[in-house]
């Protein structure tokens, strides 16, 4: 129950103070979103229905100085709980407090429109019929007898163009004048008696309804979207046609993210270098700098990733294009036990899995979604891309050539494996018939830019919301990890600073290079001897047959939260420093190249380093991803559960390819 | 209603019109078919035929696997 109902039960008579509440219903691809958006704009909160997934979203507007409320229920088609969505649109028709139901009809399709709004109107509520899309209806030359229809419903009715606001201001005066004499709800069933199918009996009635309201000169609705659908639905050009869509999201994603991403990156880095200068060294500096301003920094790095693949999608979506896309690719994805649908959040996660696991909404059965969310961290990220350039370094120092197969081997093991897994859950521990295609492919039209920014605005706020509480907790977490239990400087770096003190002052320069030489040896020093590193050293036993060592562990254990940490971890173990890792790549490549363990044999051969390459394509390494998938699943047994078979699969391949690779006697 | 006259909907050709006549209870997906319009005695056209195929119900364009098609007996127009 929401907290209006506990503040005015349905009993007391309505007053101002409790509000007006108002639900949108109506048919996916009604309009109903663009309407709810055009309503409440940025005043909109997006959350689970309570013991759910069902998206539930709530905005309010002022209107006559009444705030009133709007929810938006989730689209569907019938109203007989026989899914998730329709479960939730009847517990709110039947449980909660309200006062108006507004129905979104499509003003081109109205037969069907009438098919839920009849049994909304059964549920014996007060209904308002905005009837959208009359633009359209008009230039296809649909007359709609608008007072013949409001009689025949015994409701209001009133034609608007949600995208472009037309008969907005008759719907606001509609809402008051239904608020201010509410009409009596329609007592009797509206079909009639229903007969062996209730499917049939109540279409007669909308026939019946629709024959007698609504004139149409067979002038075809939507000439271009019979045109457009030759070619986007085709077998094989569509496929191709959808290829090119995603090419140019990606383009995009990877041309246009990565200037705000150095933007917030340098950013960050400038305010921990003032952070550093400006407060008394000690373990809070440290804190601050490292574990908050570095973990909300490599947070909000994945915001502009976020932002773009959602604004993109969006956009797809409202022209009618995903549906072609679903419908292209479900034959496929069928053969691997996923539905069509699933396959723009597979391919969108190679660009990052935080947004493809929120977009995976779009899949109705419950354990297909489930599935497409279990397997998508396993698809090759931008986060990846750090490791993968050192890794292909070392195994290939230049030569591009192989580098580059590398990437091109590392990318291709990850959606292997993700289909794979796909296809061994949906017969394990999630099995059951992959759902069925039934999707209504809507006409192409315009996007609504305002929909666009709205949606990405709020994706972008949920995971603010949800991964940033969870990622400050950890990297504050790492950090004391990594601090922990502190030692004393080792005398080799004292005596560094002691020469470096001795300099005269017009050997500066010397001597901050001595100093520079000194902190690099106290950080290695430090974070050997912290917990982490005791922790390095105590998983090595484990870690031995995978080809690392210690200090390897020690980079894992901290990359826990985020993958591409080992490449800086790398570089304070291995005494590069961070900063000049970061500025010249090179030099810690060739470090690495010469790390030796104690008894004189290389750190990085090639096998380790391909062992490596395995464990970060299917480790899972990304605690942002993991609060997603908590949010999304609405539970922490699937997060723990996605933890513990990516660690085992990354394990077990890092284990084998480790093993195979030194029986072929490669080093 | 001679036998020649009804097929399945998966059999149907491009541009064939007909009337619905006959849905074998399956999946529950089919019951989402119905919710949109393709129940006994209504009108359908194939648009595209395949797997997945894409028909007509009621003015609106409806994509619909193979399998499902299969559960649903059409009887054609002329």
């Amino acid at each position: 129950m929401s907290d209006t109902a506990t503040c005015c039960p349905p009993t007391v008579p309505l007053t101002d103070e409790c509000g007006y509440r108002i639900v949108l219903a109506g048919n996916p691809n009604s309009g109903k979103t663009t309407l709810f958006n055009a309503l409440t704009g940025l005043r909109a909160k997006t959350s689970n229905y309570p013991g759910t997934t069902v998206e539930h979203r709530q905005g309010s507007f002022t209107l006559d100085q009444t705030d009133i409320t709007v929810v938006d229920l989730p689209g569907i088609y019938d109203l007989k709980a026989s899914s998730e969505e329709e479960q939730v649109a009847l517990n709110i028709l039947t449980r909660e407090r309200f006062d108006t139901v507004i129905v979104v009809a499509d003003a081109t399709n109205l037969n069907r429109s009438l098919f839920l709004a009849s049994q909304v109107m059964e549920m014996k509520v007060p209904v308002l019929l905005a009837l959208n899309m009359i633009d359209l209806a008009e230039t296809s030359e649909i007359q709609i007898n608008v007072p013949g229809l409001a009689r025949e419903l015994g409701c209001p009715v009133i034609p608007i163009v949600a995208r472009s606001g037309r008969g907005l201001a008759e719907l606001h005066a509609a809402i008051l004048k239904a608020k201010k004499a509410p009409a009596p709800p329609r007592p009797a069933a509206v079909c009639g008696t229903c007969g062996d199918c209730r499917f049939q009996s109540r279409y007669a009635w909308t026939d019946a309804i629709a024959g007698r309201c609504v004139q149409h000169s067979g002038q075809p609705i939507h000439p271009w979207t019979e045109r457009l659908d030759r070619v986007l639905t085709h077998p094989v050009i569509g496929i191709l046609a959808f290829f090119a869509v995603m090419l140019g999201v990606f383009f995009l994603i990877f041309r246009l993210a990565h200037i705000p991403m150095d933007l917030i990156d340098g950013l960050f880095s400038h305010v921990g270098t003032w952070a550093s200068a400006h407060l008394p060294d000690n373990d809070l500096r440290s804190l601050l700098v490292q574990g908050v301003i570095g973990g909300v920094g490599g947070m909000l790095v994945f915001l502009p990733q976020i932002c773009i693949l959602f604004f993109c999608l969006s956009l797809l979506e409202d022209t009618g294009y995903l549906a072609r896309a679903a419908f292209v690719m479900d034959r496929l994805m069928q053969k691997f036990g996923l539905p069509g649908k699933a396959f723009v959040p597979l391919l969108s996660a190679h660009a990052c899995a935080i947004p493809s696991i929120m977009a995976t909404r779009v899949i109705e059965d419950k354990r297909d979604r489930l599935v497409t969310i279990l397997v998508i961290p396993l698809v090759t990220c931008s986060a990846r891309i750090p490791v993968y350039s050192m890794l292909a370094a070392l195994l290939f120092a230049h030569n591009a050539w192989r580098a580059s197969l590398v990437f091109t081997g590392a990318y291709a093991l990850g959606l292997t494996a993700a289909i794979a897994v796909a296809f061994i859950l949906k017969r394990t521990i999630l099995k059951g018939e992959t759902r069925a295609l039934v999707l209504e492919l809507p006409s192409y039209k315009m996007p609504s830019l305002r929909s666009a920014v709205l949606m990405m605005l709020d994706r972008a706020w949920v995971f603010i919301r949800k991964a940033g509480t969870v990622i400050l907790g950890i990297s504050i977490a790492l950090w004391v990890l990594a601090t922990y239990p502190k030692s004393a400087p080792p005398a080799e770096a004292v005596a560094l600073q002691q020469r470096a003190a001795a300099l005269p002052a017009a050997q500066a320069s010397q001597a901050a290079e001595l100093q520079a030489q000194a902190d690099r040896l106290i950080s290695h020093n430090a974070l050997a001897h912290s917990t982490a590193g005791h922790i390095g050293r105590w998983i090595e036993p484990v870690l031995r047959p995978l080809g690392f060592d210690w200090q390897i562990g020690i980079g894992i254990v901290s990359s826990f939260g985020a993958r591409e940490v080992i490449v800086s971890t790398l570089a304070v173990i291995y005494g590069v420093g961070e900063e000049t890792a970061r500025d010249n790549p090179e030099s810690l490549y060739d470090s690495l190249r010469r790390a030796e363990r104690s008894d004189g044999t290389k750190v990085f051969t090639t096998a380790t380093c391909a062992s490596l390459l395995v464990f970060y394509v299917l480790a899972m390494q990304c605690l942002s991803t993991q609060a997603i998938t908590r949010r999304e699943t609405n539970s922490f047994k699937w997060p723990a559960f996605q933890l513990a078979y990516m660690t085992v699969l990354a394990y077990t391949a890092s284990c084998l390819t480790f093993q195979t690779l030194r029986l072929l006697g490669i080093a | 209603m001679s036998p020649q006259s009804t097929q399945h909907l998966n059999e149907l050709p491009a541009g064939a019109r007909g009337v619905v006549r006959h849905i074998e209870p399956a999946d529950e997906a089919l019951h989402r078919l119905m919710a949109m319009g393709l129940c006994v005695g209504r009108e359908l056209e194939v648009v595209r035929p395949g797997n997945p195929l894409i028909v007509r119900l009621l003015g609106a364009r409806v994509g619909v696997a193979g399998r499902l098609a299969r559960h649903v007996i059409i009887e054609r127009h002329a």
